[in-house]
Order: structure tokens, then sequence, then C-alpha cells
């Protein structure tokens, strides 16, 4: 079940750990993706912190880390195929693996459906 | 006088009293159509208290030909002296090809190419300086230009600290030029940056022992060493070494090199710098494509490997970077690309503030090196070589003349120790007509009387016997010559580098072809919201071009440049009067760097008064993303140091919010930074009193300049309570855009900062010019003096309008503006929406209704791409695109100047009408925009995705021919066109 962030990234439990990628909202808003900044694995984030970008032609987005943690895996294949964020933002495209330091965070974070009627405003 | 290179009877626009095409006729029915009686109540809406008195007080225009009289004695106010000035900025011959490039303007005037489609000319000439300069260099990636070395020297530091992650220090050998060092210094000030200098060998060059030891002392502090190929006292470094150990050390190695050193039988090229080659390399690029002039423009040479093993390094860069494009057709092209790095995008998160660059000059610089080819270059190189061996040879065999580094290896430069105070040496040599060198005493420790001499292709014989002469006549005959120690192999350039060598009428040809991809401010109004696209007068290109400003080198004595010092100091005086401030420094060299010098001014100020804890500016929301990139390159942070302050209903800056914040952070706000007229067109009425908060709490008021071509003349700076304002010289003040730069600016200052101001401030005693520098100067933000070529243009221009011109301009940029608002606003909607009420000065913004957006969405077109597809469909029409989605992401900004008649607005306006009707019956044409220019939509995405950004040129790249070219365009019947692009449409689809 995934959660979302006002700022569009949304977070699926994975047995211990966070997938974490951008909303297809997100996606659309930005349109092609031609460069993912993929953090370091390793990298401690702080829950509502910027850790990296996803950038269009003529936009870079932060993106802000759902929760505290560390991150165990990228997803490599953004790399050469950024436009996987466009085809499949809230599958294919997931962006990190996080291990998270306080899975309490991730009830503060919205449900699908809050997300999705903030859309709607 | 000199006869002109021109004839201004056969310009339209040269001969116009300050250059303001539209006759007393057009001023007063455009006055009638927008109901207003005369200019002057145009600025109606401007508070009493802050309107100025009258003209400004800079005297009567000046017409020609007295004008052009007055700018001949100027030039020739300067010593025309035989020179061995070098030092860093050194005098070539160079070929003709760059000054013929420098008179087409579709290349000079046109702006920065954001629209590929009609820029395919400027963007051209980027890509072969970006393929000449990486060949040369063996660095994949060089970019379109930064300012000037030392500038790109503390960008290229700032990308190391970005790929290193952890360490603030940076290890800056004392082998640089001091006036580089200085702006290192200036620039780091109040931020994070350390910079730490190691002092020279007692040889003359880096110490690499010190080095070693000052990085291991720092340990992981420590991201980068800086080092150059050829030290400030001309020795020839071992690069091989340094380069190596930079890499030992695990740091980041940075290299400065001169490019015309690089070529066949030159220094070896920094990519085989050592086992690895350097990380990142910088140059200066001015004396590759013309003189000295007086220290500018200059060009800043900026490289970085990009290939599969470092792919990513370049997205830690800044500036321009051109890359290889495909359009929708499939046509090879070109576009700029990664334009997510910089400020108009990232704001406070930019890589840097950098904005214009030094465009033109990159320009020059691509088609120099291609004029000279391989074999030029490496004809240089010697001739070089040769003067500088033969001097040698003659002057250290003058008496008590000894070699200042004896046994050290150079190439082009040397120094010698005299036996006499080295000042009084070079005051008599400049007496014998001799500019005999940079005395360099204090850059090696325990050394005195140390001349630096350069030579360079451009010395003859006669000029290397009159310098032997005057050597021979002050010492007396000695023993015999020193030794000539010949540069090592290891040192050297194996092999050519793979320069095509093209005939000069074939070039001259190609450029020419090049120069009609673009459309140019001469032939139609460019519409370019926020840039002011006026026309700028050949007069300006004709003062800076004169021998005597050239020629000019910002090291020789105050006595034998006068008439460059007299630009300076009329600037200042001219400047004052017309802002209204007390001082002003001239050394800015863009706009972006303006702001800078303002806010590190106000940082100067606060520190000065023991006041240094504070860390907050705030910003107007529709503020130009420099402001914040600004704000941070100056040290504010990010998260914490930059408070955004929103726009009420009426357009203008909220001043309840404004005072919440300050009642909040009072103690901790430095200062506030405004644009006025803000960037919706709108005139901040409220500013006194915006600032009077603002001062109250402690903090000081930089206004952006930016629109100042809305309100020079009829506003009062000072009675409207600015502490700082830059103007941008190549907008209100006439400077051609050069397809992005150079730029230029100026800072006029309130009595507060006048003690902090950088670079020198002229002074006039006894009739004579002389540089001072301020008590308290915070430093350089130049190598020299700035773009010293482009104060000579605006001086002239500024001498062409007077007091009564400089209102006069714009009041007719307002008036066109009005004029073409009333006529376009029954079909478009104005932006910012409930501001109708507040009058628009120079621009407005434009957008379409809703029933028109989703008319268009409805061909699949998405409402985020509406605008730029408009933007495209100006082009259609013969004319550049109008701002699009800046400041208002719907919006398209409309600025006309004050440059054209009113038959030409019209035309323009009529055009615009068409767009509108044509969308509104055929929406389905912004699919296939544009249609006439040499390709099609250039795809970015792709060109963005699969970065090249140089290849190896053995032949010029292909240029594709106009459909239709805009002159043609311009012609036509505003139905014929709508007509063709409809049938253009249908095929293409």
């Amino acid at each position: 079940m995934k959660q979302y962030l006002e700022s569009h990234e949304w977070a699926e439990k994975e047995g211990d750990l966070v997938v974490v990628g951008i909303s297809d909202h997100a996606q659309s808003e930005l349109s092609d993706v031609v460069f993912v900044d993929l953090p370091a694995v390793g990298k401690v984030l702080a829950a509502g912190k910027s850790f990296m970008a996803v950038e269009s032609v003529k936009a870079a987005s932060d993106i802000y880390a759902p929760v505290s943690g560390t991150i165990t895996a990228v997803n490599a294949a953004l790399k050469d195929n950024p436009e996987i964020v466009n085809q499949s933002a809230e599958k294919d495209g997931w962006l990190v693996k996080v291990k998270p330091s306080d899975p309490a965070e991730l009830g503060k974070l919205l449900s699908e459906e809050t997300y999705r009627k903030s859309l709607a405003h | 006088m000199n006869k002109l290179p021109y004839d201004p009877a056969s310009l339209p626009r040269e001969l116009t009293r300050h250059y303001i095409s539209a006759s007393e006729g057009d001023i007063q029915a455009m006055l009638s159509s927008i109901g207003v009686a005369k200019l002057e109540d145009l600025f109606g809406h401007l508070p009493q208290a802050i309107r100025m008195a009258g003209e400004p007080p800079i005297g009567a225009e000046l017409l020609y030909p007295r004008l052009q009289e007055h700018l001949e004695t100027l030039a020739a106010a300067n010593a025309a002296k035989i020179s061995f000035l070098g030092d860093g900025l050194p005098s070539w011959r160079v070929p003709a090809l760059p000054d013929f490039v420098a008179s087409l303007r579709e290349l000079t005037t046109s702006y920065t190419p954001y629209q590929p489609e009609r820029s395919q000319g400027t963007l051209m000439t980027h890509w072969i300086y970006q393929c000449l300069m990486a060949t040369l260099t063996g660095f994949e990636a060089v970019n379109a230009s930064l300012y000037d070395r030392a500038t790109a020297l503390f960008e290229a530091i700032q990308c190391a600290r970005r790929l290193v992650k952890g360490g603030n220090t940076v290890l800056v050998s004392e082998a640089v030029y001091p006036g580089d060092l200085a702006v290192l210094r200036t620039l780091a000030e109040g931020t994070s940056l350390v910079i730490r200098a190691v002092p020279l060998a007692a040889g003359g060059v880096t110490d690499a022992a010190a080095v070693q030891s000052a990085a291991k002392a720092l340990g992981a502090e420590c991201f980068a060493v800086v080092f150059p190929q050829v030290a400030c006292t001309g020795n020839l470094e071992d690069v091989h070494a340094l380069s190596d150990l930079a890499a030992g050390l695990g740091v980041k190695a940075v290299g400065v090199f001169d490019p015309m050193l690089l070529g066949g039988g030159g220094l070896v090229p920094p990519v085989r710098w050592g086992q690895r080659g350097v990380d990142l390399v910088v140059a200066e690029g001015q004396h590759l494509c013309m003189a000295p002039n007086f220290g500018g423009p200059g060009l800043g040479v900026f490289g970085i490997r990009h290939n599969a093993e470092r792919p990513n390094e370049i997205r830690a860069t800044s500036g321009r970077f051109v890359g290889k494009a495909k359009d929708l057709a499939g046509r090879e092209c070109r576009v700029m690309v990664l334009s997510t790095r910089e400020q108009h995008i990232r704001r406070e998160k930019a890589n840097s503030n950098i904005c214009s660059n030094e465009a033109f000059i990159a320009t020059m610089a691509g088609a120099a090196l291609l004029a000279r080819g391989e074999k030029g270059l490496k004809a240089a190189i010697a001739a070089a070589r040769a003067n500088a061996a033969s001097a040698w040879r003659d002057l250290t065999a003058a008496a008590g003349v000894k070699p200042a580094f004896p046994g050290r290896p150079f190439w082009n430069e040397f120094a010698l120790e005299l036996p006499v105070d080295v000042g009084d040496f070079i005051r008599d040599a400049s007496a014998a007509g001799i500019q005999a060198g940079v005395d360099i005493s204090a850059r090696v420790a325990g050394r005195k009387n140390l001349l630096l001499l350069s030579f360079t292709d451009l010395q003859g014989e006669p000029d290397l016997k009159a310098l032997g002469a005057f050597f021979a006549k002050r010492f007396g005959p000695g023993t015999a010559a020193a030794p000539l120690v010949e540069a090592p192999a290891a040192l050297r350039r194996e092999g050519a580098v793979g320069f095509p060598d093209i005939a000069e009428a074939e070039l001259r040809a190609y450029y020419t072809r090049l120069a009609s991809q673009n459309v140019s401010p001469d032939s139609t109004c460019y519409p370019l919201g926020s840039c002011t696209m006026k026309y700028n007068p050949y007069l300006n290109d004709y003062a800076a071009g004169l021998e005597g400003f050239q020629r000019a080198h910002p090291q020789s004595l105050p006595e034998d440049v006068q008439g460059a010092l007299e630009v300076i100091y009329r600037t200042q005086e001219n400047f004052k009067s017309i802002t209204g401030l007390a001082a002003l420094t001239t050394q800015p060299v863009a706009g972006a760097q303006g702001e800078l010098v303002g806010i590190k001014l106000f940082q100067a100020y606060h520190r000065d008064r023991g006041d240094a804890k504070r860390n907050l500016l705030l910003i107007p929301h529709s503020a130009h993303g420099t402001n914040p990139a600004t704000a941070a390159v100056a040290g504010f942070s990010p998260e914490t140091g930059i408070a955004v302050i929103e726009a009420d209903a009426s357009g203008q800056v909220d001043l309840a919010q404004l005072r919440g914040v300050v009642a909040e952070h009072g103690p901790r706000i430095a200062g506030i930074m405004c644009t006025n007229p803000n960037t919706s067109g709108i005139f901040e009425t409220r500013f006194k009193e915006l600032a009077d908060i603002v001062h109250a709490a402690g903090g000081l008021v930089y206004m952006d300049g930016a629109n100042m071509n809305a309100i020079c003349g009829w506003a009062d700076l000072g009675k409207m309570g600015v502490d700082a304002v830059h103007n941008n010289t190549h907008k209100t003040w006439s400077i051609p855009h050069g397809g992005g730069g150079p730029g230029d600016a100026f800072v006029a200052v309130s009595e507060k900062l006048v003690p902090f101001l950088p670079g020198m401030q002229v002074v006039r005693e006894g009739g004579k010019f002389l540089p001072v520098r301020s008590p308290k100067s915070i430093g350089d933000f130049h190598r020299h003096q700035g773009n010293f070529a482009h104060k000579v243009r605006a001086h002239a221009y500024v001498a062409a309008l007077g007091g009564a011109g400089v209102r006069r301009i714009s009041a007719l940029a307002v008036l066109s503006a009005r004029y073409l608002q009333k006529r376009l606003e029954p079909k478009f909607p104005v932006l910012p929406s409930g501001s109708e009420a507040s009058p628009r000065m120079h621009e407005f913004i434009l957008t379409l209704a809703p029933e028109l957006f989703a008319k268009i969405e409805a061909t699949g077109v998405t409402k985020a791409q509406v605008m730029g597809r408009m933007g495209k469909l100006f082009l259609d029409f013969g004319f550049h695109a109008p701002t699009v989605s800046f400041p208002e992401v719907f919006g398209l900004m409309i600025e006309p100047t004050e440059s054209y008649t009113k038959a030409e607005l019209d035309r323009f306006a009529d055009c615009v009408l068409a767009m509108h009707e044509l969308v509104s019956a055929h929406p389905e044409v912004l699919k296939t925009v544009p249609h006439f220019t040499p390709v099609d939509r250039v795809d970015e995405v792709s060109a963005n995705k699969n970065l090249v950004l140089s290849e190896k040129l053995a032949a010029l790249p292909e240029v594709l021919s106009n459909r239709l070219a805009p002159t043609d365009l311009q012609k036509l019947p505003v139905e014929e066109i709508q007509k063709r692009i409809l049938a253009a449409s249908r095929t293409a689809a």
C-alpha cells in the first residue's frame, strides 16, 4: 500500500525496507525526464529533507525523503533510461530503497485517497 | 577625423535623435491613442517625492560628427608605445576574421540562443569554439565561456568542491597571476570556501613540497590544488609532477593554461599532464581574438572531462553548454543543453549565479582559431619563442642585467633582475616610448627589481632592436649573454593539434551564412521582455574599435592610458547623475556580477560595523532567478538565508508581509533585493516605504536595475532609498547582446557603501586622471578593470543622449509598450490577473483566454506547452519570440523598447493579432511550429539525454538554409504569412 507526500513522492513498505519514488502526477508535471541524479548507497536521509533530484529539460525537481534512514539500493536502470520514470513512475520507475531508522514516520504520510483528493483541488 | 567604415546615412536608425526612430507625429499619435497628453504624464503615477527634479545634469547631447570627434580624441589620449606588457593578457597578432565576424549584426546584436530554431547561427559559432577548444586541450567539455580567467578559476574551484564533497579548503599556488588570486579571495570572503595561497619557491615556480605538506596537514579538509602551466614569473611549471602530486593526495587538480601556447610545437596539453591529466582546466582566451582593450571583455575558458568513465562530473559545472541535437524531422542541429544547473531554473540551488557570459568573445575566438588553422597557430608560437630568444640574448648581455631565475625554462615570457630600481626603469623606458614590462618583485619572497617581459608574434625586428638599444644605453655593454634554456621535450606538445586549415574567403562566406540564421533588432522589433533589445548604434562599435582604446594594456602607467581612465571617470560621473547616488564601480562585467558586488558590499558594511550576524536576505517572489542564486553565491544559506516576499493584489511587493518578516527576523536582515520596475513591468510605487522598513531594521536596499530603461531620468534612486543598484549596460545603455554576452554593468551606491567599493575609482587631479582604491575596498571581481570596451560603447551612447535623451529613451520605451498593449488587449488578457489597474511601464505580459487554451489543448498540445508553441509562432512571422513562461508560466512578456516607428509597432501588433486569429481558427498549427526556420522544432529531450558536447572538426559543419528568411517574412502581407503557415502546417502534419 503506497503512501504519499504533499511534495509528490510515494513510499511503500517492502519487507523491512521502504521503496521511494515520485507520483504519476509528478512525472507528468515534470514532462520528459532526462536525468535522475541518483544518490550513493549508504547515504543517510532525514525525513522531509531533499536528498536527490529528477531533471527534465526545463526543470529540476528536488525529491524529499518520506522517512529517515539509510539508502540500501538505487534503481540503476534509471542511469541509462531515465524515461522509465515517465513510463512507470509508481512501479518500475522507483528511485531508492531505504532502511528506515524510525518506521513510525510512515504513519505521518498521506493515504493514497487523501493524496489523490489533494490533486483534485 | 577618420573616415567611418560605414555610411551612417544609409542606416535608418543611426542618425535619428537619441537613436529613436519614431517621429514627433508618431509620438503624438501613440499618446492620443492611449489617452495621455504628454510624455511626462506616462510617469504620473510615480510619487513626487522620488521623482528626479529635472533632466540629469550630464550635459547636452553630442551629434555626429562632433560625437565621433570626441570619441577619437579620447582614444588618442592613450599613448602609442612599443609594448612588452603581457602578464596574462598578452597582445598577439590577430587574424582579420574575428573583426569581420564582429561586423555581422545578426550575430553581434542577437540574444542568448534560447530559441534554437532561430539561433542556429549563434549556436554553431559556439559549437565551433567548444570543438576547437576541446581538440586543443583534450577536454571533451569546454563550456561556451565564463567571464574571464579569474572568475573561471573560481567556478572551477566550486565545481571541484561539489565533486569531492567534504573539504572546504583549496590550495592555490601563487604561481597564478596575482590579479586572479585577488578575485578568488574577494569571492570567497564571507562564504565557507577557504582559499589558501602557497607562496612560490625560490626558483619562481610552484612550491610542490609546500603544497604537499599543506595538503597533508589539512587532510580531508583540502579538496583541490590549483597550479598553472606558465607561472606568473614566466617560468614553465613541471605540470606532470604537480598533476601527479594532486592525484597522490586524492584531491582534484585544477590547471591554468594559455590556449595560444598549446598549438603545434608549443606546450603539452592539459589532458596529458602527469599520469591521468588534470581534472579541470581554465584559461584566459581574450588574446586569441582581441587586443588588451584595457583589460576586457575577457574570455573565461573552462573545461572538464566528459566521457564514459566520467559521465556526470559535467553536472557540477556552471555556464552554458551547446550540444548536438536533431530536429523533429531528424536534421542535425545544435541546442543549449544542461540548463537545469543554471540560475534561471535552479535559483538559490544553481551551481552559480552566472547568466550572461562572454558569448561573442567565444564566437570570435573560435573564428580566430579557424583563421589561424594548424599552420598559423604553430607559426605564431614559433615566432613568439624566436622573439623571446632574441631578446634574451640581447638583454642578458647588458651590464648588470641577470636572468631572474637562471636555468629555468620559459617559452615567451621571461623575468630579469635589474641592477636599478625597477619602478624607475619602467618609467624611464616609457618616457623613451617603450612599455618594457611588469614589476614582479613582490611575487617572490626576498627578491627585488624583477622585470617580466612578454614576447609574441606581434613584435617586429624594429621593436626588439629598440628594446635592446634602450637596455644597452641604460646599462652599457656587459659580458656574454646568459645561456638560453630550451623547454624540455616532456613539457612540449608532441605532434599536431589536428586543426583544419581553411581559406579565409571560405570562412567569411561561412560565418555570413551563419548570421543569416539569426534575427537582429536592426531590422524589426525584437520583443524579448526584460532583455531590452534596443538598437545598438554602429558608432559605439566604431569607438570601441579605435586603435587607441584597443591597444591600451591595463598594466600601463596611468600617464599612458589617460584616454581610458577618462572614459571610466566620465562613466562614474554620468551615472552618478543618472541614478542620483553617491559613487559607482565600473568593474562588474555582468548584471549578475553587479548583484554579487552589491550583496558583498552589504556584507562588508555590516561586518565593518561589527554587525556580523545579518545572514538573511529578503527577495520578492517575482524576482529573476539570478537574485536568489547571487545570494547563495555570496554565502547566504539556500535553506535559511533567503526569505521570499509575495506580491499583493496590485502586483507590487506585499508590504504587510514584509513588515511581518521584519518584525520576526529584524536583527538577522542583511537587506532586500528588489527589481523596480518589477518583472511584471509594474513600478513599485511604495518603494521608498519598503526601503524605510528595511532601513529601520538595520538592513540595506539593493535595487535590481535590469529594468532601468523604463525609468531612467525620471526616478531618483537616491530619493527612493536605494543603497546599491546595478544597471546592465547591455540592456539600457545599448551594448549589443552578442548572442549571450559579453554583458556589462556598473554598480552605483549610497554614501554608506562608498568606502567599500571594489576595483579602482578614477579621480581627476590637476587635469590628470588617476586610479585609486577605496579605503576599505572589498577587493576585485575581475582580473583587471572589467569589460572596458563596453564602457566605451556605453559612454558613446550616453554622450549621444545627453540629459534630455536619458529621459526621452525611457519615455518612448514606456509609450511604445503601452501603445502595443492597448492594441493587443482586446484579444489577449494581461497578467498578473487582478493587477489590470496598475499601469505598465516598458513591458507587459499577455496570456490567452481559457477557451483558447482549451481549444489548443484539444489538439494534443499540453497546457504547459502552449506558451512555448506561441513563442515559436512568432518565429514564423519573422520575429524573435517574446520571453516565454517567465515570470508567469502562462505568459508571453513583450518589451518593444524605444527603437521603432509607429508603423513598425503597428506591423508587429498586426502580426500578433493575426497569430491570435490563426490559432483560434486552426489551433493545430501549434503542433508543427515553427515552419520557416532552417530546422523544425528541436528535440531538446534527446539532446539532453545523449549529450554530445564536442567533436573533432575536420571541416566546417553543415549549415542549413532558412526555408523563408526573416527578412522576406517581414515584407510579406500578414494574411499571406497566415496562409503559408497553414499550408506548411498541413504538409508537415
